[in-house]
């Protein structure tokens, strides 16, 4: 018996759930879904079995559009992040954030810029000093991604010389890093690089991140408040997604963001700063953050 | 090498001319994108197009030596071989119809009857015996998302 | 000898019962899984992940651990049997493995794969145990500059496989650079000859252009030219697939050359597992006492590619373990493991979860032992395989790369593009172009182009970041010493014959 099937008239899925993933097995947004069956299946979330199905290609554009084809349908979820939106406005892909039906958030990541813990640069304030008399290199994982982003406002605020250096990933920006072949990096708070080895300079979030990152000054305190970024992790359904289907998704979405699997297993050991948005605020948030990105983006040149 | 090359080569001498002439082909648009569009030198180093460039004209170049060399005797014998390319084509569009599993299955059981003349009822068993494992071991033990299928859609 | 004692130690903790039991069930499962065309070691660890959430970590990363090595051995069962490479570093061990199972020697090759496997697995675990943390300080001078050098050398290396016909090796090598350029790279932000086609926008697949390349394109093949089997059968027996002893003699200095080259190589932020076993492979090729006849059917081929391509396996897990980096795509799998367990991996590992880490490197040498005996109790198995009638054997082939490519994306996209590339490849072969040339191009020119942008991006486009470098300076001088002197030796020889007659 699901925990929201006490109302006659609710809802209730029919047939197997398929939750697609528009990223490759072992990844960020793979974990996240699998984390979600475990969860709704540890607590007795949903009657019917959730499938797990990856839709790769295209930055997450062969997923979104293989939802978007399932208009209607109650039956089909996807992981929904702010990569992903991001990868829609710098592709111009087909299928854009209008076209999905944001259904919930759990939990968000964000940004900090780092350096090498025994190296010169201590400070942001060493970090311009050095741009200025000589260029700053900063690595990130990924071309025309959050860390990506998350270098277009420090370029478009901090009035410096910097150049972006785009990686395979989070462990070949810092062997970069601590090799010294770049001055600083753009982390994923989530990606957990080891403090001994990398010192955080400063944080794109909107307040002081927790222990033992608590020392860490946010960029608004620096005198950057343009200087923001929260990375969510949602959820979405297709087009059209029956009102219904919604509200009892969003409480799904709710119990699980609420379970002791969720907050122990997920939030916590992936160093996430957990949150609840329902479908409402989701689909809100997210226009907000696109017209955020498709400014920033458009300020370094990165679309028109 | 068999007999059968051998006069599928005294035959088809512009086989291997066809497949150098689509190389040169794909080498000298690569060239042209790459020189054109992407751009072979930006921000004081090689630019998107350099590789196609070089890789391209390379390929051009190397592809218009190779047409006029004396043409080497080729492997093996060449039209014959596309019957089974179609006949897998015909599978793999039936996908959509009959869902992955039940497609292959029906793809081996032909293939078996009508191309290698087997008896039919080796055919449907290893049909049957493919279909049961693929399903055993992609769908059950895997976790493959394989498409169903519309028939199998609709006897649900 | 404090490492000894903290690696016995390792090896109290790991040699339980249930722990030898997890290690022999995630080497056949990895066995399995990797023998699967289109399926490898990151899917393998990535489905057995959550299941091992239930366990006590240090079982956990030994059951993970065997079936890491697993995947490694089952890649080369379908390239040495089928000439299906299962992954990319297989692309190198199909080159000897195939043409030794049509000499009726698949067993040997089977063999000697795993021993070889064995062998450079076991020189890159010992590496990692007791030179690790010095290693991946040394991987961490390699900077995009450097890393560009050393692509730029094994993609040079290529020309040392292209066999009679050169100019032919070439535009096939040309036509790997020119498919690799597809989609959207991390070195530029525009895509290209994506043709507006979401599915390019990443690039082409690997898997399913290797499937077609090699796989489908060999049953079309078999289809004109069908293989007289039956004077082969006789040899396929278990005692005919153990190697004699001069056959070992052959294999074991191979395999440690190879290991320690593709340990070093396995360490280097973004250098990966096939640039190991092909430079190992190539290295074989250049000094080893039959390398002319490599690529023909020779044990040493298949022994230099599988003993590279195990211990740089090992040598990704240094920068993991001591610095926290992933140095491979299953290490990033892993990596996420760690962290599920609550384990931060970095320097501080070795500090505080002593007893783990050294449980984890001693259950290396236990999954490898485990992988050995899994696989030495199924290569009888195997070789059965070749005895299978073709009227089966064709069509059921054919069916795997269907299946194997559409679940490495779940995508309709790559059959398709599968099955294009498999008649490609087959009228390449037909006019005699060679196709391995072409895959290794199309795996090693991205990482070029990146790292070559990458460096050129940290100068600010100053070319003298290549030449101030001692590393990178020493790997382009070899580039020049062992690519274009043979080049203008017999450019020179040709005139003077000439000029001769």
């Amino acid at each position: 018996m699901a925990l929201v099937g006490s109302n006659a008239n609710a809802w209730e899925p029919q047939r197997n759930i398929e939750f697609v993933v528009p990223y490759s097995a072992g990844g960020g947004s793979d974990l996240n879904a699998r984390m979600v069956v475990e969860a709704m299946r540890q607590n007795d979330l949903v009657d019917r079995p959730v499938l797990v199905n990856n839709r790769p290609g295209g930055s997450g554009a062969v997923g979104n559009s293989y939802v978007y084809n399932k208009g209607g349908d109650s039956h089909t979820l996807m992981t929904f992040n702010a990569g992903q939106m991001m990868s829609t406005v710098t592709n111009d892909a087909p299928v854009q954030l209008e076209d999905l039906t944001p259904l919930a958030t759990l939990a968000e990541d964000t940004l900090l810029l780092g350096v090498k813990a025994d190296g010169d640069i201590q400070s942001l304030e060493d970090l311009i000093d050095q741009a200025n008399s000589g260029g700053v290199t900063i690595g990130g994982a990924g071309r025309g991604g959050e860390d990506h982003l998350g270098f277009a406002m420090l370029n478009s605020e901090l009035d410096a010389d910097l150049q972006y250096v785009p990686f395979g990933g989070t462990g070949e920006v810092t062997s970069a890093l601590l090799g010294g072949h770049i001055d600083a990096a753009v982390f994923k708070l989530g990606s957990q690089v080891d403090p001994s080895l990398v010192r955080s300079v400063a944080a794109f979030s909107d307040e002081r991140l927790e222990a033992p990152l608590d020392e860490v000054p946010t960029f608004a305190e620096l005198g950057y408040p343009e200087v923001q970024l929260m990375i969510f992790r949602g959820y979405a359904g297709p087009p059209d997604m029956p009102a219904e289907a919604v509200a009892y998704w969003e409480e799904v979405f709710k119990q699980v963001s609420e379970s002791d699997k969720w907050q122990n297993d997920y939030i916590e050991k992936n160093n996430l700063i957990g949150t609840f948005m329902g479908a409402e605020e989701s689909a809100e948030h997210y226009r907000k953050e696109l017209e955020r990105y498709k400014q920033k983006l458009a300020e370094v040149g990165f679309v028109e | 090498m068999n007999n059968e090359s051998a006069y599928a080569q005294q035959k088809r001498p512009w086989l291997p001319v066809i497949v150098t002439l689509l190389i040169v082909a794909i080498g000298v648009t690569w060239a042209a994108f790459g020189l054109f569009k992407y751009g072979v030198w930006q921000n004081r180093g090689p630019g998107a197009g350099f590789f196609p460039v070089v890789a391209g004209s390379g390929a051009f170049f190397l592809g218009l030596i190779e047409l006029f060399r004396k043409q080497e005797r080729a492997e093996s014998g060449g039209i014959k071989s596309i019957w089974p390319a179609l006949g897998m084509a015909l599978a793999i569009a039936s996908i959509p119809l009959f869902g992955m599993v039940i497609a292959m299955s029906i793809f081996v059981m032909v293939w078996m009857a009508l191309i290698e003349s087997q008896r039919w009822w080796k055919s449907l068993l290893t049909g049957l015996g493919t279909g049961i494992a693929l399903y055993l071991l992609f769908g059950l033990w895997l976790r493959v998302a394989f498409p169903q299928g519309i028939i199998i859609q609709l006897l649900q | 000898m404090d490492i000894l004692q903290s690696l016995l130690q390792g090896f109290a903790t790991s040699l339980s019962f249930s722990n030898i039991l997890a290690a022999l069930i995630g080497a056949g499962l990895g066995i399995v899984i990797g023998a699967i065309p289109g399926l490898g070691s990151v899917t393998g660890v990535a489905l057995l992940l959550p299941l091992t959430f239930q366990m006590d970590p240090i079982t956990g990363i030994i059951m993970l651990g065997a079936l890491y090595y697993g995947c490694m051995y089952g890649g080369s069962y379908s390239a040495i049997l089928l000439n299906i490479p299962g992954d990319a570093p297989a692309v190198v061990t199909a080159l000897d493995g195939y043409p030794l199972s049509q000499k009726g020697l698949a067993g040997k090759a089977l063999f000697t794969a795993n021993l070889s496997s064995f062998i450079g697995g076991t020189v890159g675990i010992i590496m990692l145990t007791f030179l690790g943390p010095v290693l991946a300080k040394v991987g961490l001078l390699f900077g995009p500059a450097e890393i560009a050098a050393l692509i730029l050398l094994a993609l040079c290396s290529i020309g040392w496989l292209l066999g009679d016909n050169p100019g032919k090796g070439l535009i096939s090598t040309f036509l790997g650079i020119l498919l690799s350029t597809i989609g959207l790279g991390l070195a530029f932000g525009q895509p290209r000859f994506t043709f507006d086609s979401m599915y390019l926008l990443n690039g082409i697949s690997f898997i399913p252009l290797v499937i077609g390349m090699f796989g489908f394109s060999q049953v079309l093949d078999m289809m004109v030219n069908r293989i007289n089997t039956s004077g082969l059968t006789d040899k396929l027996g278990l005692r005919d697939s153990l190697l004699d002893r001069k056959e070992v003699l052959r294999v074991l200095p191979v395999s440690l050359r190879s290991g320690v080259l593709g340990n070093l190589v396995g360490i280097l932020p973004g250098a990966g597992a096939t640039t190991g076993s092909f430079l190992a492979y190539v290295m074989e090729k250049k000094v080893g006492r039959r390398g002319q006849d490599l690529g023909k059917g020779e044990i040493e081929g298949v022994a230099a590619s599988e003993a590279g391509n195990n211990a740089a396996a090992a040598g990704s897990f240094a920068p993991l373990l001591s610095l926290g980096i992933p140095g491979s795509g299953t290490s990033a799998v892993l990596l996420g493991g760690l962290m599920m367990w609550g384990l931060q991996p970095g320097p501080l590992l070795f500090q505080q979860n002593a007893d783990f880490v050294w449980g984890l490197i001693s259950s290396m040498y236990l999954g490898n032992v485990m992988a050995v005996l899994a696989a030495l109790a199924i290569i009888p198995f195997l070789v059965k395989l070749l005895r299978v009638p073709h009227a089966i054997l064709i069509p059921v082939i054919a069916v795997v790369c269907v299946v194997g490519s559409y679940s490495v994306n779940n995508s309709m996209f790559d059959v398709w593009f599968m099955l294009g590339s498999g008649v490609v490849a087959y009228f390449m072969s037909v006019a005699k172009y060679p196709v391995a040339p072409l895959l290794l191009a199309f795996v090693l020119t991205p990482r070029l182009e990146t790292s070559l942008r990458q460096a050129l991006d940290i100068s600010r486009g100053d070319p003298m970041i290549f030449f101030n470098s001692p590393i990178a300076v020493t790997l382009l001088s070899l580039i020049l010493l062992f690519v274009l002197y043979p080049l203008a030796k017999s450019l020179f020889l040709r005139s003077r014959k000439k000029s001769d007659a």
